[in-house]
């Protein structure tokens, strides 16, 4: 084969199948783009090539055989460097994680990719112990935007948007507990979703905040997301989180119609925020358009307690976070990185009586969104409310200051993707958040999938691909 | 406000450098909006979320 590769997990199974590529020879092409690209887009912590060749020759075999293993039989993917495997250490991008992590066996969700078939190039970058910001002090590289090496990727699944914006590979896991899978997917330029807490076990992952905290795939498309949350989905025993929910067909809604689908755009707070990009709520509100013009009903809703979600999300899970690592900042604080022991030591700027507050906003406000979304399928809000800002212009201090269109989903447990409806001017991706009801993962793929039917921003591919290639 | 923080972290027995102390009472203030934003009236009649079993459906 050439030095071409298929746009998508879905095209790379046509692919197989006609005998255009092996597993082998795409798995060998991306290892080489990804070695060829550490030094700019340095996206990957531990790159596992020959595991990846050997999975991608049993893929091979298998086929040949008469065995197919489905959509992901044979697909290259890259794993965040906080879940687990079995293959590689996990760093979580930190000098203080416990090496004890390299030395279990993988993850609930690895181990389904794995039985689909799936073909792990490695350990992708990310925030430290998703929470940091981007960080020299952790010793690790940290991941570049595609789109502009000066810029973020996102976090904290930087290097999951990284690889796969710059066609390392085909889809990724990532995790969220505020917006963690959804911002780099926004500023990326690619699809990613956060599905219904529970849904996708979270077994054999670093916690953050026990109770926000999700596993979930990104990849160009909405349907390629689809087909890795089929493979991702269900009970699992191991995870006390897990939802003992049937797991629907992911892939059956997509039909490419969104006629008669009711959409909800709370305009108050996700629309009229003074920091709210204009290019952003522009391309947002013309995606609305293309989808009403698709057949899609549209009205506006109002979620009175928007704003208050992002302060209830804060308090929960910095608690949570700081009882995880309450030892380590108490006796080694010098071995995180500065940004990462600075968010961490928020935690302790609250009481129990605060979190358990937040818990009770939680159930208010989670209730209000279920009540809104009795009336309408799915709601539409902008992801973010800037494009990738520069590494340089950094600051923490402001960020906690900024609006936050996503961590309202993980605070309720709503499932919520984004996907990309547009460029600004200086041409960087902007990001659509399209929410569901719980366990209604099917109707976001549906209204996503649709979307990306009519529009071709989801197929815009970065100018890294020409410096790595 | 200083105190406040100060002595958080102290009964916490987080160790800070001064620069994370200043930034950390710099911020407080954002922290303390949080606090008040889960005071809502509704939010003060209302019963906790569980942590394992999110209010996502009626079921």
């Amino acid at each position: 084969m050439t030095d071409e590769v298929p746009s998508s997990i879905a095209e790379a199974g046509e692919w197989f199948r006609v005998g255009k590529t092996t597993s082998v020879e795409l798995t060998r092409e991306l290892l080489r783009r990804v070695h060829a690209s550490q030094d700019t887009l340095a996206a990957f912590i531990t790159i596992t090539d020959e595991a990846a060749l050997a999975a991608a020759d049993r893929a091979d075999r298998e086929r040949a055989q008469g065995t197919d293993r489905g959509p992901l039989h044979g697909v290259p993917l890259g794993v965040k460097d906080i879940i687990a495997t079995s293959d590689a250490p996990t760093t979580a991008n930190s000098r203080v994680m416990d090496p004890s992590w390299g030395q279990r066996d993988d993850a609930t969700v690895v181990r389904k990719l794995r039985e689909a078939g799936a073909v792990i190039l490695g350990k992708l970058g990310l925030s430290e112990y998703a929470i940091g910001s981007p960080d020299p002090d952790t010793g690790f590289r940290i991941p570049k935007n595609p789109w502009d090496l000066s810029r973020s990727p996102g976090g904290s699944s930087s290097g999951t948007g990284a690889a796969i914006a710059g066609g390392l590979i085909l889809g990724g896991l990532g995790t969220d507990t505020g917006g963690s899978i959804r911002g780099p997917a926004a500023y990326c330029g690619i699809s990613g979703l956060k599905a219904t807490f529970g849904r996708v076990s979270k077994e054999g992952c670093v916690p953050l905040g026990y109770s926000l905290d999700n596993i979930g795939p990104m990849a160009r498309t909405a349907r390629d997301c689809a087909m890795m949350l089929q493979v991702l989905a269900g009970f699992d025993a191991l995870d006390p989180c897990s939802a003992d929910v049937p797991v629907p067909d992911m892939l059956g809604t997509l039909d490419g119609s969104v006629r008669g689908l009711r959409i909800g755009v709370p305009r108050q707070y996700f629309f009229d925020q003074p920091e709210l990009s204009g290019e952003i709520r522009d391309a947002v509100l013309k995606a609305i358009e293309e989808l009403k013009a698709n057949g899609a009903t549209v009205t506006e809703v109002n979620l009175t307690h928007a704003r208050e979600a992002r302060g209830a999300q804060r308090v929960i899970m910095l608690g949570e976070a700081l009882a995880y690592h309450e030892k380590d900042l108490q006796t080694r604080p010098e071995l995180y990185g500065k940004w990462t022991r600075g968010q961490l030591q928020q935690g302790a700027l609250f009481t129990a009586a605060d979190y358990v507050q937040a818990q009770r906003a939680r159930s208010v406000i989670a209730a209000e969104v279920n009540r809104v979304l009795t009336d309408v399928d799915v709601l539409i809000t902008p992801t973010t409310h800037i494009v990738a800002p520069t590494l340089a212009s950094f600051n923490p201090d402001d960020r906690i200051r900024q609006p936050d269109f996503t961590s309202m989903w993980n605070l309720t447990g709503h499932p919520a993707m984004s996907v990309c409806c547009g460029f600004s001017e200086a041409g960087l991706p902007i990001g659509m958040q399209i929410v569901g009801r719980a366990f209604q993962e099917p109707t976001v793929f549906k209204v996503a999938d649709a979307y990306q039917r009519v529009t071709d921003w989801h197929t815009r591919t970065p100018r890294i691909e020409v410096q790595v290639a | 406000m200083s105190d406040t923080v100060q002595n958080m972290l102290e009964r916490a027995k987080l160790p800070v450098t001064s620069e994370e102390l200043e930034r950390l009472q710099r911020n407080y203030s954002v922290v303390e909006g949080w606090l008040e934003d889960c005071r809502f009236d509704e939010a003060r009649a209302s019963e906790p979320a569980a942590i394992y079993r999110l209010p996502t459906t009626d079921s």
